[in-house]
């Protein structure tokens, strides 16, 4: 029984841990190539794209006395603070800051996920190769599934981007458009390859355990 | 956000609970299972829903764009819907063509038919049951015309019926191609087969 709980354990959390790593590999390749867009267009340059505000007339100044001064509003330094902190929000670039963020974090889920993942699958591969195959083609068919169809949903992506182009649907008006277009398109490429290559190492896995067998 | 992460964590936790669910039932009852054979039927029926809800999306899409009052502009919401729908269709079909021919040829090659008897038989319920319910909907849309429901005095409510009309019945046909082309392979595999279907 202890046996079979510890194959339990190593297969589940080889199985758990790849899924982790692999989803976080697909953010990381569709993170990195927004970060190389949002970096190469300029903030201003892709507010302009956006809506654009809508301008409300301003209401009728109250005339001051002629002649008077108007003193400048008084703050308190709690107020100033709020100002200045507004002023920094309005200039940053939240854009940027999150795509950054995003290649940081998925960056270092494939970092710690994947050698967890290896120890774990290197000790579930040699417990099941001789005791249970059926558990390990059963563990492996499942990644094979996963793997395959996340192909097939990134693999449409990525031709519903080339269609675009036919029917016109796809939007060039500006550099910032074209280029999130392309993020798009080589965005779904890679999350396809990379599910392709995950499909195809288990499938190799399953092939050597036939031969073998 | 938590109750994100526990669905997450369930949705993980499934496939593992269903191996483990399978190495037990294999050892306690001595029921063979070809996980390869599932395999190949679980992503043949997979992209096979995706191909036939992606051929909705795209029916639904070229209707909208048919009967719009105004000519819809190309990047509009529905021109990508139907191109995503429309890619999704074009990867979808052959990766299903691929596993599904392999599945049966590899049936029918080793006799056990159990497996392949029920992953068409599930095809064509999943396939029927789809068609009624969008028949269903072109039937109760003449209805409402039949009984005057259908404010035909307005151009656009006459073009949004025709719009709901063509779509239900594209998807009504294409559902009933998916049940005929199954029906007819399950009626035309052999009587012969073991008792169980599936072997490791």
């Amino acid at each position: 029984m202890s046996i079979d709980l510890r194959r339990l354990y190593y297969g589940a959390t080889a199985f758990l841990v790849f899924l982790v790593a692999f989803f976080a590999a697909q953010t990381l390749a569709d993170q990195v190539l927004r970060l190389v867009v949002v970096s190469s267009v300029p903030m201003s340059e892709r507010n302009s794209m956006q809506a654009q505000p809508v301008v409300m007339e301003a209401p009728p100044a109250t005339p001051g006395p002629v002649g008077a001064p108007v003193p400048p509003p008084t703050l308190s330094p709690e107020q100033r603070a709020a100002e200045e902190q507004k002023e920094r929000a309005r200039l940053e670039d939240y854009e940027l800051r999150s795509a950054k963020e995003g290649v940081v974090s998925s960056l270092a889920m494939v970092l710690v996920a994947l050698p967890i993942w290896f120890f774990h699958w290197r000790r579930w591969h040699a417990l099941t190769r001789t005791q249970s195959p059926l558990s390990f083609r059963l563990y492996v068919h499942a990644l094979m599934l996963i793997t395959i169809i996340t192909a097939v949903v990134r693999g449409g992506g990525a031709v519903s981007a080339l269609l675009k182009l036919p029917i016109g649907a796809a939007d060039f008006s500006s550099r910032y458009a074209s280029l999130t277009f392309v993020q798009d398109l080589v965005g779904s490429l890679l999350g396809a390859l990379i599910a392709l290559l995950a499909w195809w190492y288990h499938w190799a896995m399953v092939r050597t355990e036939r031969e073998e067998r | 956000m938590v109750l994100g992460s526990v669905s997450v964590i369930i949705l993980l936790l499934f496939p593992i609970a269903i191996i483990a669910l399978v190495v037990w039932a294999t050892r306690r009852g001595g029921i063979a299972f070809d996980v390869r054979q599932t395999y190949f039927y679980l992503v043949a029926l997979v992209t096979l829903l995706s191909a036939v809800f992606s051929a909705f999306l795209i029916a639904g899409g070229v209707f909208t764009v048919a009967f719009s009052n105004s000519p819809m502009p190309p990047n509009s919401y529905i021109w990508q819907q139907t191109a995503g729908a429309l890619g999704m269709l074009l990867v979808a079909m052959p990766v299903w063509w691929l596993h599904w021919r392999d599945a049966r040829r590899r049936a029918l090659a080793t006799k056990r038919l159990l497996a392949l008897r029920i992953y068409l038989y599930a095809i064509t319920v999943i396939a029927l049951v789809t068609a009624v319910i969008v028949g269903g909907i072109a039937v109760s849309e003449i209805i409402k015309a039949l009984f005057g429901l259908v404010d035909f005095s307005s151009v656009e409510s006459a073009r949004m019926f025709w719009r709901d009309e063509l779509t239900a019945v594209v998807n009504l046909l294409t559902a009933l191609l998916v049940w005929f082309y199954h029906w007819r392979t399950v009626e035309r595999v052999p009587a012969n087969e073991d008792s169980e279907g599936s072997h490791a």
